[in-house]
């Protein structure tokens, strides 16, 4: 009973040693480390049926059988490098993952102009960024103000002022660290009677304008009737980036953002003659 | 057919002595994953299907925290301590520490392939111990530096293979005691 036992032990360790090849679970077995970086950038040192003092190291500990030999030096004739053994394994060369091509979508495209860089990548010179691509960056809304100070008279021109200046904004491009810097070209009104109007500028004071008040300038608007408005300016901004290390480019397309939007209270205004100044006499004929 | 019978005896004798001699150094017999069927107290997994899947899921997990660990730069690489040994933990952290190095970062996913299972042990918890032949494929993993350009070789062997091995802990949660580059000739 006790040799039948260890004759089993002994068929049980014989079926383990006639495995693929040498084991790992022995605690001598030296472990071939390969880092992440330079498996994913390289190739793992000793790979492979690499080469190892002129001949193959078939494995360590490969014994069984007896008289097998060691194996050491088999594959001298292979010496061309360390990958030629990939695709000799098992006579079904072009079948194991090991000798597909690369057909990943951020596979090289090695042309004069792209050689070693991922299209959609910075280094991409065809890059092209959009306005949409700006998901991101979220520029300033413009200040906006008018005179008179929210409200208007029907019939005269009330003068609206935006502001809003060339900013820069730092984050993430298409997964890349990248500066986007806006730049004002335009304004768009929308006057909440039904009116809009595209101006080039944000407007000025009248003030700074030199012009007497109720002047029309060029971002005035008249209502033509009394009533409560909300008055919406949006600057239209234009966009460059870039990507650290790298120049400006363009980014193509323009986008709008809104100011808050701003009351304005149009009253109806009457011509009347009175004798003196109704707020000096405001119970005078007339006032 | 006397010399059968001497051929039989002296083959008999031999394999007898043979035994003899073997079982004065052969140490008791380690269960195997494919005793299963021998009745014990709890073996941990049902059959060597289910520790194989076991042991895939957990090199799965394993390769996915490591694409997670180099597409944030090898940043956050204590990530991956739950799910191996100290010893591997080390190593792992050297190899994260070049995309740090190289302010550099994966793109896309390694994959794998379980060549076959080399042992097996899970009568016990405590003494689980799964190793496999495994091929990674890491033709889908791009890493680029800060700038989007590539620092993969040209030569880059996509396909490497490995042995890995799993031990049980406490928590009943395979754990990757030994990832080693085989090298001899390709399984893969």
């Amino acid at each position: 009973m006790l040799i039948s036992r260890r004759l089993w032990g002994l068929i049980a360790t014989i079926a383990v040693l006639v495995g693929p090849v040498a084991l790992a679970a022995d605690p001598s077995f030296a472990a071939s480390t390969c880092g992440k970086f330079l498996q994913a950038t390289d190739s793992c040192p000793e790979a492979n049926g690499a080469i190892n003092n002129g001949g193959v190291d078939l494995s360590a500990g490969y014994e069984t059988g007896g008289g097998q030999g060691s194996g050491n030096g088999a594959g001298n004739g292979a010496g061309g490098g360390a990958g030629s053994g990939a695709g000799e394994s098992g006579g079904d060369e072009g079948s194991g993952p090991g000798a597909a091509p690369v057909v990943d979508p951020l596979a090289f495209v090695r042309d004069d102009f792209t050689v070693n860089c991922i299209p959609g990548s910075p280094c991409d010179p065809n890059l092209v960024v959009r306005v949409s691509d700006l998901v991101n960056f979220q520029p300033a809304a413009p200040s906006q103000t008018m005179e008179p100070g929210g409200w208007s008279v029907a019939g005269l021109p009330a003068n609206f002022i935006a502001s809003a200046s060339v900013h820069s904004r730092t984050g993430a491009l298409l997964g890349y660290p990248a500066e986007v810097r806006f730049t004002p070209v335009g304004y768009r009104w929308t006057y909440g009677d039904g009116a809009q109007a595209i101006t080039d500028s944000g407007g000025a004071t009248w003030a700074a304008l030199g012009l007497p008040e109720f002047s029309r300038t060029a971002t005035s608007h008249t209502f033509a009737r009394p009533g409560s408005y909300a008055v919406v300016v949006a600057v239209v901004y234009s966009a460059v980036y870039r990507f650290a290390g790298l120049a400006w480019r363009p980014v193509e397309g323009t986008l709008a953002i809104s100011a808050s939007p701003l009351g304005v209270i149009v009253g109806d205004a009457q011509t009347v003659l009175v004798n003196r100044e109704c707020t000096a006499h405001p119970a005078g004929p007339g006032c | 057919m006397r010399t059968v019978k001497r051929d039989l005896l002296v083959l008999g004798s031999m394999l007898l002595l043979g035994m003899l001699a073997l079982t004065g150094c052969t140490p008791e017999p380690t269960p195997r994953a494919s005793e299963t069927s021998v009745p014990t107290d709890g073996p941990v997994f049902a059959s060597d299907e289910e520790a194989l899947a076991a042991a895939t899921e957990a090199y799965a997990a394993y390769l996915r925290t490591s694409d997670e660990i180099s597409a944030a730069g090898g940043v956050g690489a204590e990530r991956m301590e739950p799910l191996v040994s100290a010893e591997v933990l080390t190593s792992e952290l050297e190899g994260f520490q070049g995309f740090v190095e190289a302010n550099a970062r994966s793109v896309g996913v390694t994959t794998f392939m379980v060549h076959s299972m080399q042992s097996a042990k899970f009568l016990r918890p405590e003494e689980t111990i799964i190793s496999l032949y495994v091929c990674e494929d890491v033709s889908g993993l791009e890493v680029v530096d800060s700038i989007g350009n590539s620092l993969v070789s040209a030569s880059r062997e996509t396909i490497t293979p490995f042995e890995v091995q799993f031990q049980m802990d406490g928590g009943l949660q395979l754990i990757l005691e030994f990832r080693s580059v085989w090298r001899g000739e390709s399984f893969c």
